[in-house]
């Protein structure tokens, strides 16, 4: 008791002393220093007080080991802590009075650079010891899992020797520079990487192996495909298999062939021959009447200059359509359906000019018979040899024919009144054929064409000038592009190519022009029509093999492009998903 | 004259990040050029990247970054651009986060229009585009990858997906400073570090 008594006494001491002048010598005896620290204390443990006392007093600041003193053997006993004011002998007050007097005799500013460099350091190593907070904390953001389990991390003899915090970052970078080099290169590809093979193969006997000719569609509104066997037409839907839409017999009898098919972004499908016969059948009536007889068309009319058909282009709305014939003029068509509703019970015929879908409810115990009819609102003449290919921007209102005459020209269309003929634009010259054309999805001003088996180039073009941007010289007779709408990237199929080295479809990078995927064959095979799903992730292609092959391309792209500005209120997806806002609701 | 409480700046800050790094990464062409599509915004053409996992990527940053900015914990951000082989960081771009509500300023002049925030915004990202020009090439192109950096105050929370890091300094880099720009409650500076 009465040793404990003294011991705080000694303390309190100390205490006194040690807040007031330094130069005094402790009134310190050897015993006392020992018993304090025979306590079994020998560390210094800070509290608040003794941490602000330390760095609170400007002389104990400077005070720290300097490296000699470190390395001075004589001194290697004691360590650079604040312990040792608690006591312990001698050289405590010679340590001291030498780093003061170092300090005082020596060029004030050197000195005090150097010391107050290893004080920094030391106050550091403290701070980090004692978990104080570093006041700029820099934090990197790493995608991996934290629970990675990192494969060989031998003890690297650096984090033994850093102090806690900086063996974190140094381990952290060692740990992303790993990731980076076996990742990073591995993620890039594994993204391009899609389908070679085709995922299905239709057999399509009879199809006709012919450049001019467009054999193959598949519907934006049902995801039916169909297909023209010579003279026959089927449509294969995915629930019902293979439906007989025309019968081979019906053109039979008069020596015709189909040359061209088509959907509208609605229900119809037209099909156009070779003596210039437009039949437009209802696809919704084709799939439920069948069994009881032939499909009877809708419509079934012969363009005024009875060619060819071949081709055919539908405007967005799906009921007007431009056909390209053999002769080189162009037609334009308008639908009309009318609703003939005749009530039963007044056994009275009313017609309604009315839209389709508006009147559904009233009508149910009443007859509905719809009629359609087609009317020719201009014609253009502009090629003098087949029409190879039609292309409609309705954003730039915009139609490009690609003629057999080695050209390819522009119309501007007047947006409000479809019926009005269209302006000539511009004439692009060619070397050959114009069947390949594209607008570009995601930059309105860009459009694309290819060239025949003599040409074999793609030419990109500003369609608002008509201005030659880039050529590029492709393996073959291109017959149709494709633009990826969430990539940038185009698809192009081949037809005639170098017979050593015979390739069938190539995607390309834009504007770079790298090669992503080139799908080959062992032998020749000709590429003649293609046509994408609704959802423009996959393929569909005609070839002289008497197949229909459908491929998967863009199935991992999610979103398409846009040219306009990112939606929503803040333009930032980020935002909006982290305040919780959502379209939806501001739609409402 | 539109006035933006600090919800709002924070809101001007993170989107200006959102676009800036896109513009670096694609000006840089740490990515394809054919990953990026032009989006009008501030009156400027700009490319935002496409690529889903890129997107994803900086979507996760930014978030975290907006919700720092909000307690005004986060007074920097930087993109390291590093080269893949042996992790140096090529390029350094910082962006300082000044909070004028730590200062004792009561000045109500301190109150910036909207207006004006998007024209010095246009300035600031149109000196990021042309600083191209003075750049030093990329040598190996698409060997590069990139880095965020988030400076923030000790107490911050601190999601398991951000790490300790170094700060990634250019040892004897050139900096050039850029413009900046204010938002009622923040002053944003950009520079740029790059190894000559």
């Amino acid at each position: 008791m009465i040793n404990k008594t003294r011991e705080t006494k000694l303390r309190d001491d100390f205490g006194v002393n040690f807040l007031g002048s330094l130069s005094h010598k402790p009134k310190l005896s050897f015993s006392s220093t020992k018993n304090i620290g025979g306590n079994g204390n020998d560390r210094f443990i800070p509290k608040t007080t003794s941490k602000k006392s330390y760095y609170s007093s400007s002389q104990l600041q400077n005070f720290l080991t300097s490296l000699e003193q470190l390395v001075d053997p004589l001194l290697q006993s004691r360590s650079p802590s604040p312990e040792f004011f608690m006591g312990h002998d001698l050289p405590v007050n010679t340590l001291l009075t030498q780093e003061i007097s170092s300090i005082l005799d020596s060029g004030e500013k050197k000195s005090k650079k150097k010391v107050s460099r290893h004080t920094k350091q030391h106050r550091k190593y403290m701070a980090d010891a004692l978990g104080f907070p570093d006041y700029n904390r820099v934090l990197q953001f790493s995608h991996m899992i934290p629970s990675l389990t990192i494969p060989s991390l031998s003890v690297d003899p650096l984090i033994s020797i850093l102090p806690p915090p900086e063996a974190l970052k140094y381990a952290n970078a060692q740990l992303s520079s790993w990731l980076n080099n076996k990742d990073v290169e591995k993620q890039r590809i594994s993204k391009r990487a899609e389908s070679r093979v085709p995922f299905r193969v239709l057999e399509a006997p009879h199809l006709r192996k012919d450049f001019y000719s467009n054999l193959v569609d598949w519907s934006h509104a049902t995801n039916n495909v169909a297909v023209a066997l010579d003279t026959a037409v089927f449509l294969w839907s995915d629930q019902v298999g293979a439906i007989h839409v025309l019968r081979r017999d019906y053109l039979e009898k008069t020596s015709d062939t189909v040359q061209c098919i088509s959907f509208s972004s609605k229900d119809f499908l037209l099909v156009g021959t070779k003596r210039g016969k437009i039949f437009i059948f209802s696809q919704e009536s084709v799939e439920n009447n069948i069994g009881s007889g032939p499909p009877k068309p809708l419509i079934e009319i012969t363009v005024k200059c009875h060619s060819g058909i071949c081709c055919c282009q539908w405007f967005k709305d799906g009921n007007q359509f431009i056909v390209g014939t053999e002769v080189g003029v162009v037609y334009k068509f308008n639908i009309k359906t009318e609703l003939i509703v005749i009530a039963r019970s007044l056994r009275r015929t009313d017609t309604l000019r009315a839209k389709i879908n508006g009147t559904s409810a009233e009508l149910n115990s009443e007859k509905v018979i719809q009629t359609h009819k087609i009317g020719e609102s201009w014609s253009l003449h502009v090629h003098s040899q087949q029409i190879c290919g039609i292309k409609i921007c309705e954003e730039t209102n915009q139609i490009a024919l690609g003629g057999n005459d080695n050209c390819c020209t522009i119309c501007k269309y007047n947006e409000n009144d479809l019926d009005e003929e269209p302006e000539l634009q511009f004439k692009l010259k060619h070397a050959s054929a114009v069947k390949a054309m594209a607008f570009c999805p995601w930059s309105k001003a860009l459009f694309v064409t290819g060239g025949g088996s003599y040409d074999r180039h793609l030419r990109f073009w500003h369609s608002k000038s008509g201005t030659l941007l880039r050529e590029f010289k492709t393996p073959g007779q291109i017959t149709s592009i494709i633009w990826s709408k969430g990539q940038k990237q185009l698809l192009v199929t081949f037809g005639f190519t170098n017979q050593e080295l015979p390739v069938f479809i190539i995607m390309y990078s834009y504007p770079s022009m790298e090669e992503i995927i080139r799908i080959k064959q062992p032998t020749q095979l000709r590429a003649l029509t293609a046509a994408t799903s609704p959802d423009a992730k996959k393929i569909c292609v005609a070839s002289d093999d008497e197949t229909v092959r459908f491929y998967s391309i863009w199935e991992n792209t999610c979103e398409d492009m846009r040219e306009t500005p990112s939606n929503g209120i803040y333009g930032s997806e980020i935002i909006e998903h982290e305040e919780g806002i959502s379209l939806n609701c501001m739609l409402r | 004259m539109d006035l933006i409480s600090l919800k709002g700046s924070t809101r001007i800050v993170t989107e200006f990040f959102e676009y800036s790094i896109n513009s670096i990464l694609y000006q840089r062409a740490v990515y394809p050029a054919e990953d990026f599509a032009t989006v009008k915004k501030y009156d400027l053409s700009l490319l935002k990247t496409q690529d889903t996992e890129l997107k994803q990527y900086i979507r996760e940053i930014l978030r975290q970054v907006h919700r720092w900015l909000l307690g005004g914990k986060c007074h920097q951000l930087v993109l390291c651009i590093v080269d893949k082989d042996d992790g140096e960081t090529i390029e350094r771009w910082k962006f300082n986060v000044d909070s004028h509500s730590n200062k004792n300023d009561t000045d109500d002049d301190m109150n910036i229009p909207l207006e004006e925030t998007q024209k010095e915004i246009r300035a600031v990202l149109r000196q990021i585009t042309a600083s191209v020009t003075f750049l030093p090439e990329l040598k190996n192109e698409g060997n590069y990858t990139f880095n965020v950096l988030a400076y923030t105050d000790s107490n911050a929370n601190v999601p398991l997906e951000w790490t300790d890091s170094d700060s990634k300094e250019i040892a004897k880099g050139e900096s050039v400073q850029f413009k900046s720009f204010g938002t009622s409650a923040y002053s944003v500076g950009a520079e740029v570090t790059y190894k000559f």
